[in-house]
Parts: structure tokens; sequence; C-alpha cells
């Protein structure tokens, strides 16, 4: 197993209730697995504790077998896992262009030398689809669709075995988000990779994932395949969540209208949630 | 036929030296929700601006066209003349809440202090009670006495569209009011919003990306693409017969509309950004469709055969890869 | 879209106020640099004491006879000097300092440093300077450089870091958390890499920033110590000496004390105009 969470559990200095709670999740070779949630509902707490950026309160993230507080900076493991940001813009260096911050990942791992590690990212960029012309701009000229680009690019020069998307594609236009989902997918195959999505945008989830868990408020309530997620949800959040997208030929199957109605809006509490 | 309620004519603003926004034009009728899509550099939101006077502090000036509300033009209106109608007849709904609330002042003297000015003959408080209960506000009496920071992402867009609200207006300009919010909240919101509507006979223009809330509340749509208006008629029709390449190719790329199997079919490179010059029809690079005559002259925007509602910009509108020219 | 606020407007992309202010600071740089050279008159060359401007004496001349003139050029060169190399070296350690406490992981090593900043900042400034000149030794030269110089420089940077440590720090801590920084570290990148790389370049723009500001603040206590006798000595000219020797004769030769505080203050609008136009420009930085 390549990445596992297990019984992790996160507390905020100075809050109260836990951000993520009772959380375990298996992540296997080539696996997809999609992470659906709100905002308040766990899920970027979770990324970053999947990455190894945030030490869990309790519970532990292992990457094969080794948990995250054990891996050193320069241990080949710290590779294994990587990940893709919201923001393409605050996700890259503002002063690097676009060949510099592949290529100082690249000289980083793979000890080659200056010139070496150019040429090594200019290719990894050209794979990923940046236009020979954007390879030596800076992030302030770059698009968002291309900005995203290069921060995939960033994290397949550690030649990882998983990558951990959150919300990649919700800050970018519509005609561009459909580009970077068959990226993603596409890189799957040719980089044999495993895929942790983290999207509140189901229509992303149900393209790219083959599981998925849905997240409330902190906790795990309800995974399975993605098909049979969307097919037959059992939770009412998950009822909710998928009624709620707006327009009739959104969902996968249709579906009746929930029938247990939750609370009148049960996340409009104020004060206290992050 | 009645005269729509906001008609807007060749419209074009400049900023900078340049045009971000040539010939839009489209109708509100009185009760009517128009959605306008499009994505960044579409000019969607200038053209907000343009509609309710905000677009000096942009540093923009509209230079030609037209913008006909009950018989005025609002382009030609100073500052002054907006101050009498914005908040009273037309009320605008930015995209970023948290902008529009000052930040160390309690819901409930904002909200106050904006009834006083803008509709004096109403008792503040009564008033308050009206408008919360009007936009379903949870625990109305809890909210009234917290600051801004200390409410919730739904409950703050319904604040702002409550303050939308005070003047009784005609027409409400909403910014992308859901863009931000969650999924769940965001069906909320849009009922909200049509429910209102229907109550008050309102007519809304709905800033939006999202192709799906289009069909969910919008009755007309204007779909938006480098400054241009390039298809535009009743929500129903061109979400369900689309002509331009833009609006298909839109609706082909969401990621419900391909099998898990299939690769999305996504637009090939970006919209065009500041000052990008782009000769002929600006969709022409990325289009799937596009013959010479495309790059070489701006399709005229006309109304369809049999179809006067809908209108099209587009030389080979309704054709498909495989047709010819 | 971005807004410039531009009161005045632009030329080749730089606002007016910043050519302004280059050009007028450039002009001074310049002339403290060939006047002393190409002038008729040395710094010690004794002619009729306490005359008016005149054309052999633009500025006029001071008690002794000297000509005002070249004195405050070459004064300026101290002064300019000085303060150049005071802001630059600060700035230096006290970015590197701060960057690194602001971004350390290992909380000893910021509080440590902040408190040492601490200390400094709070210490009263003027007795600082003062003592460390005592200490340092106020007549202590150092090869062509005139007495007094080399302790005034190093009383100066050694107060003067603290303040861009600080800065920096504040800098550094706002940034750890942005997504670049975090992905940083997730691809293993070593802790100077990401200092240097990935902190600084950000943290020493703000750092140099406040130090144009700051650079007329120094150049006004160089030139302030020689009214308290402990900046350079006689007679090197400097612009601070220069004016304590005409402030008891400003109703008989105000031309002493007005001609070098007039340059002073036309350095420091330049170097406030450069300062106030970088600042506007970071706004829009994205």
């Amino acid at each position: 197993m390549l990445l596992e969470a297990r019984d992790v559990e996160v507390t905020y200095p100075r809050q109260d209730a836990p951000a993520l709670r009772d959380f375990d999740l298996q992540v296997d070779e080539r696996a997809a697995i999609g992470i659906v949630g709100e905002s308040g509902s766990g899920k970027t707490t979770l990324g970053r504790a999947l990455i190894g950026a945030l030490a869990p309160t309790k519970g532990e993230v292992l990457v094969r077998g080794k948990p995250w507080s054990e891996v050193g900076r320069r241990d080949p493991l710290r590779r294994s896992v990587q990940m893709i940001f919201q923001d393409p813009y605050s996700s890259l260096n503002p002063h690097l262009t676009a060949r510099q911050t592949v290529g100082e990942v690249i000289r980083h791992w793979h000890r080659v030398g200056r010139h070496a590690a150019s040429r090594r990212a200019a290719d990894l960029l050209a794979d990923v689809g940046l236009p020979a012309a954007a390879i030596d701009r800076r992030p302030g000229r770059l698009s968002g669709g291309q900005c995203q680009r290069v921060g995939i690019a960033r994290a397949l020069a550690c030649e990882p075995q998983v990558l951990v998307a959150d919300e990649p594609t919700s800050s970018l236009d519509v005609s561009v988000q459909a580009q970077i989902l068959n990226l993603l997918r596409s890189l799957r195959e040719t980089h044999r990779l495993a895929l942790v999505i983290i999207s509140h945008d189901l229509g992303v989830v149900r393209y790219l994932t083959d599981s998925a868990v849905v997240m409330y408020a902190g906790e795990a309530v309800e995974r399975g395949p993605t098909d049979v997620l969307f097919a037959r949800p059992k939770h009412p959040y998950t009822r909710k969540l998928l009624d709620a997208i707006p327009g009739q030929t959104s969902a996968g199957a249709a579906q009746p209208p929930s029938a247990a109605p939750l609370a009148a809006q049960p996340r409009e509490t104020h004060a206290g949630r992050k | 036929m009645t005269a729509a309620l906001l008609e807007v004519r060749d419209l074009a603003i400049e900023i900078a030296g340049w045009e971000p926004v040539v010939d839009v034009s489209f109708d509100v009728a009185a009760g009517e929700c128009v959605a306008v899509v499009g994505e960044t550099g579409s000019g969607k939101t200038l053209t907000c601006r343009a509609v309710t006077g905000l677009l000096q502090r942009r540093g923009g000036k509209a230079v030609r066209g037209s913008a006909h509300f009950d018989g005025v033009d609002l382009l030609e209106l100073s500052d002054r003349q907006w101050q009498a109608l914005r908040g009273r007849r037309i009320s605008f709904i930015p995209q970023t809440s948290m902008s529009g609330l000052d930040p160390i002042m309690r819901i409930r003297n904002q909200l106050q202090e904006t009834i006083r000015v803008i509709a004096p003959q109403d008792d503040p408080k009564q008033r308050m009670r009206e408008l919360l209960e009007l936009v379903h506000m949870p625990r109305p009496e809890q909210v009234l006495a917290l600051y801004p920071h200390e409410l919730s992402g739904g409950m703050r867009q319904r604040i702002m569209i409550a303050f939308a609200l005070v003047g009784r207006p005609q027409l409400i300009v909403a910014d992308e009011p859901t863009t931000a919010l969650d999924v769940t909240l965001q069906r909320n919101i849009l009922q909200l919003l049509k429910e209102l509507q229907h109550e008050t006979s309102m007519s809304l223009i709905l800033v939006t990306h999202d192709l799906g809330v289009v069909e969910e509340v919008a009755d007309s749509v204007a779909i938006m693409y480098a400054g241009r208006v390039v298809e535009s008629g009743r929500a129903a029709t061109v979400l369900r017969e689309p002509l331009h390449p833009y609006t298909r190719a839109l609706l082909a790329a969401r990621p419900f509309a391909a099998g898990r199997d299939q690769e999305l079919a996504a637009i090939g490179g970006q919209p065009p950004g500041a000052g990008d010059h782009v000769g002929g029809c600006p969709f022409s690079p990325r289009c799937s469709i596009a013959v010479g005559a495309c790059s070489e002259n701006v399709p005229p925007f006309t109304p369809v055969v049999d179809r006067p509602d809908h209108r099209v910009a587009c030389w080979r509108a309704g054709k498909d890869a495989d047709d010819a020219a | 879209m971005r807004s410039r606020r531009n009161s005045f407007g632009s030329l080749r992309g730089w606002p007016l106020s910043r050519w302004v202010g280059v050009v007028l600071l450039g002009s001074i740089v310049l002339a403290c640099i060939v006047m002393p050279e190409v002038w008729s008159s040395s710094t010690d060359a004794i002619s009729l004491p306490l005359k008016g401007p005149s054309f052999d004496h633009p500025f006029g001349t001071d008690t002794v006879g000297r000509d005002v003139f070249v004195r405050t050029f070459a004064g300026g060169r101290i002064d300019l000097a000085l303060t150049f190399v005071v802001v630059a070296t600060s700035v230096v350690i006290g970015t590197l300092i701060g960057t690194v406490a602001g971004a350390s992981r290992r909380r000893s090593i910021d509080v440590v440093a902040m408190r040492v900043v601490d200390a400094i900042i709070a210490f009263p400034f003027i007795v600082l300077v003062l003592g460390l000149v005592v200490v340092i030794g106020p007549t202590v030269r150092w090869g062509f450089i005139p007495p007094g110089l080399p302790s005034t420089a190093l009383a100066l940077i050694f107060i003067s870091w603290a303040f861009y440590a600080r800065i920096a720090r504040a800098e550094a801590l706002s940034l750890r958390d942005r997504d670049y920084v975090v992905a940083a570290r997730t691809l293993g990148l070593s802790p100077a890499r990401i200092v240097t790389r990935h902190l600084m370049p950000s943290t020493v723009r703000v750092c140099t920033a406040f130090a144009v500001g700051h650079t007329v603040v120094v150049v006004g206590i160089v030139a302030a110590l020689a009214f308290l006798g402990s900046g350079v000595q006689q007679p090197t000219p400097e612009w601070g000496s220069i004016m304590y020797e005409g402030a008891s004769l400003l109703q008989i030769a105000w031309w002493i004390t007005v001609m070098p505080g007039v340059l002073l203050v036309l350095s420091g609008l330049s170097l406030s105009l450069i300062a106030d136009s970088l600042l506007d420009r970071g706004i829009h930085d994205r």
C-alpha cells in the first residue's frame, strides 16, 4: 500500500472541535480516489496531512508503511507523494520561471548539472502541454491553466507514486478546466500514478476517480465506488450534494429529491469554524 | 410588445486605450431573469458595472451604445443622478460579499443606516425584520448583533441580498453571487433569488460562468466571449439547441457531459487576454469549425431564421465540424 | 484589472516621481564626485572669511575663510558614501537574520534572535550610538578613511540591522504558509534553498523598499552626530559639521549652515521620491 491514513485526527491550536476526525484511507498503486466535501468538511486539512505537511493530533499517515514523522527530507519516500494546489498562482514561486521551478526539483533529486536539468525541465513542461514560448516566463505572465501545468510538471519531476490534487480546477476558467482534467487522466496512465482528488465538484470526481469518500464536518460519511455513490447514494448528505448540482442534465443518474431532510442550513453556524 | 425594462444596445466600453467590451446588446424584461455567461476576459463584469454606473471607478467609460432603463439612458447619467438610482431602482450584489460590508459595524447598524438613507419612509426596525424574513435568514435577532466576519459565507450572501432589496429595486444585478459558496448553499441562494423575483416581479441580471446555474434559474441567457455577445436567447432554447461553437464547446466540456472512459471535449488554448488582438471572430483561434473567413471579418450578431429571440454571432452557426462551409 | 494610482503620469514605465528622484540624486552624487576635483579652490584653501556667495565662492566662505561650495560637495561624499555603506550592510545582515528567524521551524532560533533585536531597538538610540562610538574609539582611522567614520559606521550598522531583521521576519512568517513554500518543503528542497530562493527574494524586496526611505533618516543622523561631536572629526568636511559651525552665525553668515542644509534636504527628498515610487509599484506586483 502506497499511502495510508489510520485513525487520523487533526485539531488546530485554539480550536475546540477537530477539523478532521477518525479518518482512514488506503491508497494502492494506480488507485484513483476522490475526496468530496464542501468548506469546513476537513478536506483541505486531510490533503495537507496526506502529504506530510501537517502532523495529525492523533493517528498517523504512513508512506509505504513508514509514518511521515520518520521520513527525513532526503529520504526517497519524501518524493513519492506530491501535491497539486488549488490556486495556480500562489502555488508557484513568483520570482522563478517555469523552467527554473521545475529544474530546481530535478537538480535536487537527480543530481544532474544545471544545463541537463534545464533541458529535462523543458521536456517535462512540454509533456504537460506548456507551449514552448511560456517556458521561460514567470507566473505573473502565465495564465491560470498554464500555471497549473507548471505545478503538475514540478510534482512529476519528483517521479512520485501518488499525486494529491487539492481542488485542481476550481480556480480555472471552465474552458480550461477540461484541459487539465484530461491531462491528469492521461498522466495517470503514462506515469503510473495513484491519484487522490480532493474536490467539491462532483463532476470532477466522477470523471477522474474509481472510488470516493464523502466528507462532512470533519468525518467521512460515505464511501464506495464512484459510480455506485452517484447512482445509489445512501447518506442524506451525499444525496443533498447530488441534488444541489444546478441543472438537470448534470447529475449522473436521475435521483428523486432527498427523502430525509436535513435540519435547515445546518452549516450556517457563525464563528468558530475555520 | 411592451418595451423591455432594460435595453442595452451596441454597448462598447473603453479602458486604458483598448475596448474590452464591444457591440453588446441584450434586453431584460420586467420580472425576467437574464443570465450573462462568460469566462475571464469576456467582459461580463464590466458590462455589469456599466449598467450600475460603477465604470468610472475602474477607469472605464462607455464610448458607444446605449442602455435604456425605463426611458432613461444609463450611460448618460452623472454620478449624482446615479445616487438617486442605485440602491433604489437598480441594485448591485458584488461577487465578494466581504468587501460590501463595513467590518467594524454590526449588521444591525449597517442595515439601519442603509434603510434610513435609501428608504427613509420606512420604519427601520420593521423593515429590517421584513428583509431578513424575505431572505430566510435563520435566527435573525442573533445575526443582527453580529459583525460581518462572524457570519458564514452563506449568511453574508443573504445579507448582501437583503441590502440590495432595501430600496425595493426593479432590477438587481448579481455578479457571480454563488461562485464562492458551497454547492448546497448555492442551490438555496439561487432558489431564494428566484423566489424573490416572483414575489416582487423584480428583474435579475445574473452573471455566472456555470451553465448549470443558467439551466436552473434563467429565463434568457447571453453568452459572452472576449467582450462580445456571441449567442443569446431563451435559456431553454440556447441550452437545448446551441448554435455558436463556443456555447456548444462549453456544454460539451462539462465533466458530466463525458462518459467515464472518454476524453473530455476540452477547448484548446485560452481566452484572449487584455490587449490580445484577434482578427475577425475572437473565438476563431480555438474554434473547431473555423474557416478562413472567420479570422478576417467579425460576424454580425443576427437573429436566427424562424426564431427572432435567438441571436448568434457566427459565420457558420449551427454547423458541425464535418459540414461544408 | 489593476488600476494604477499615478498622480503625475509616467515615462517609459517609470512614474515621474521616480525620474525626478533619480535625476536629482544622480546630479548630487555626480557633483560630489566631480566638483572637489575640478573646482578652483581646495577644501582647505584659505581666503577672506565670512564672505557671502560670489562668483569665486558660490556658497560663500566660512569662519576660517575656506570655500563652502567645495567643502559642501566634498562633505557630501562622506555623508552619502557613509549612508550607503551603513544601509547596504544593515539590509544584508538584517534580512538574512530576519528571514532565517521567521522561516525556522525551531522556535529557539527565532526567540533568541528577536530578543536581541528587541533589546537593540528598545535602547535609547542616541545613547547607544554614542556609547558604541566611544567604545570603538572616535579617532580610529582605517587607511585613507577619515577618523571618526569607521566608528560611526559600525555603530549605525549595529543598530540598523535590527529594524530590517524585524521586517524580514514578519514577511518570512507570512510567506511560510503560502502554497509555494509548502510545496518547496513537500518537494524536499533544503532549508537553505528555501530561504535563499523562495523567501529572500521577497523579504529583500520588502526591506529594500524600506531601506530607501531609511537612507533619508541615516543621512540626517550622520550629520546630526557631528553636532554631538562624535561624528566625523575636523578638519574633514561633512554636512553636519559644516552646519554646526555656522549655526551660531546664522545672522551674519547664513550661507554656511543653509547651503549644506539645502543639499541635505534635496538628497533626502530625492530618496523619498524614489522610495515612494518603489512602494507604489510593490503594491501592484502579483
